[in-house]
């Protein structure tokens, strides 16, 4: 049994005065608030762009790998997934047929994780530490690869994923989209989307909805980025007490505490970078980092599910259902691939032989992080591109 | 296969007596090894403050290390 040391209150926390805390948490749902709007922003501004063709328009990501890949591409640059996953739920309240978007949602898992492998090249200069930090930064890589590896071709042949998302959607939102009668969400956001409608036909009439669409993709990176910082500052006490209880106590309890901690903090990058110090280090092993890791997948897809509370109307039900896909993949990822015990440890074999490698010959780990997440995607969307 | 002197003179029971000491000692000192490596991980995740600063990273940080690690081949 782990003997639990007197936990070391965030030294924030403690000089953080009542009101300035009370400041920031009424800051954390402002900006929640202003993130559900902006979902409903690109919802109303695509909408109102494509008039029911969205589909035609995204014709070219139809193609699922060149949505995978648009969603990895995507997230690499903006570094959020839960960005990339609150734009597409925005975009799918606005129309984009939930199918063309699930290998995007997939893609946006796997691009994610560039940010904790740019954190272990931050420690490029010490060989083991390096090679203990890109090993637990690139087995989060090597287990959403498995997951796409597995999930994206059944869910080509069966739409499995679709439909356990839609049978989940089904159960909040009623067939007929009688959204109405429950939506609380529409009276406190639609007026603020009428003024940003208002103040795009301002900036340049012809392109008011696209405006809009960029104003609502702006507004989620802002306030995902800047409430994640606060929800840091505010929760990391928490989070350590989270993480203190998981010490000693196997796999799904080290799944269960990633998912609570990045629930708490709303990205999943903070909780998997902040395990690369911890394993570069030598303070944890990787095969405790990796629970960890996977529970991080499961809790940040809370943000696509807040990010599907701003659609309304008929498309409700499938930004919810997009939503929903995104948690069932990852729950699914995590129930398939560490509940199997032959593939379980791939991604762990993969990570320290990559790892390895690296250590040798850092320009490896360079080539990887460009190639994986920037290359081969730019490359492969401008083959499919042009074979059409 | 040679015989070990210093066990040599041992009786079977004695043999065993000194087999199960020595497994409960390794018990005990696997929990001992299991207890600092609890220790040291709860002492890490007391000062997790101190990593989270390293973990803003951007891609911006991607090609200062890159820069770094070129330089590092040129000169070697």
């Amino acid at each position: 049994m782990s003997n639990t040391p007197t936990v070391n209150n965030n030294s924030l926390e403690e000089d953080t005065s009542g009101a300035t805390k009370a400041m920031q948490w009424f800051g954390v749902f402002f900006l929640i608030y202003l993130l559900i709007m902006a979902v409903g922003m690109i919802g109303t501004g695509f909408k109102a762009q494509t008039a029911g063709r969205a589909g035609e328009l995204f014709e070219f990501a139809t193609n699922p790998f060149t949505g995978l890949l648009i969603g990895i591409l995507g997230t690499s640059l903006i570094q959020s997934s839960s960005t990339v996953t609150s734009i597409i739920v925005g975009l799918v309240a606005g129309g984009l047929p939930v199918e063309t978007a699930i290998p995007m949602v997939m893609g946006a898992n796997m691009g994610t994780t560039i940010t904790n492998t740019i954190v272990a090249m931050g420690h490029i200069n010490k060989k083991k530490t390096f090679r203990r930090a890109f090993a637990a930064a690139t087995v989060h890589d090597f287990f959403n690869l498995m997951a796409v590896l597995i999930f994206l071709p059944i869910e080509i042949m069966f739409g499995v994923l679709e439909k356990i998302g839609g049978m989940m959607a089904g159960l909040f939102i009623g067939v007929d989209a009688s959204v109405k009668d429950a939506n609380f969400i529409k009276p406190i956001t639609k007026p603020v989307i009428g003024v940003f409608q208002d103040l795009s036909a301002i900036i340049y009439a012809p392109f008011a909805n696209i405006i809009l669409i960029i104003l609502g993709v702006l507004l989620i990176f802002v306030s995902i980025t800047v409430v994640g910082k606060l929800l840091r500052r505010l929760l990391v006490g928490t989070a350590k007490e989270i993480m203190h209880k998981a010490i000693g106590r196997g796999p799904l309890s080290g799944i269960a505490s990633g998912t609570i901690v990045t629930v708490l903090v709303q990205s999943s990058s903070t909780t998997t970078s902040l395990m690369v110090p911890l394993a570069g280090t030598g303070k944890f092993r990787l095969k405790q980092i990796y629970p960890f890791t996977l529970g991080a997948n499961i809790g940040t897809t809370i943000t696509g599910l807040l990010a599907a509370t701003a659609a309304t109307g008929a498309n409700a039900i499938f930004a919810l259902q997009i939503a929903l896909v995104h948690l069932s993949f990852n729950i699914l990822a995590v129930v398939v691939i560490f509940g199997i015990p032959f593939l379980r440890h791939i991604p762990l074999a993969g990570a320290n032989r990559l790892a390895k490698i690296s250590a040798d010959n850092k320009l490896i780990a360079l080539g990887y992080v460009l190639g994986v997440y920037f290359g081969i995607p730019f490359l492969l969307i401008w083959v499919f591109g042009l074979i059409g | 296969m040679t015989e070990s002197d210093e066990y040599g003179d041992l009786s079977r029971k004695s043999l065993k007596a000194k087999i199960a000491e020595t497994q409960a000692l390794l018990v005990e000192l696997e929990a001992e090894m299991e207890k600092r490596e609890l220790n040291r991980e709860h002492k890490a995740v007391d000062h997790l403050d101190d990593y989270i600063t390293e973990t803003d990273q951007s891609i911006l940080s991607l090609i200062s290390y890159a820069r770094k690690l070129i330089a590092g081949e040129k000169k070697s």
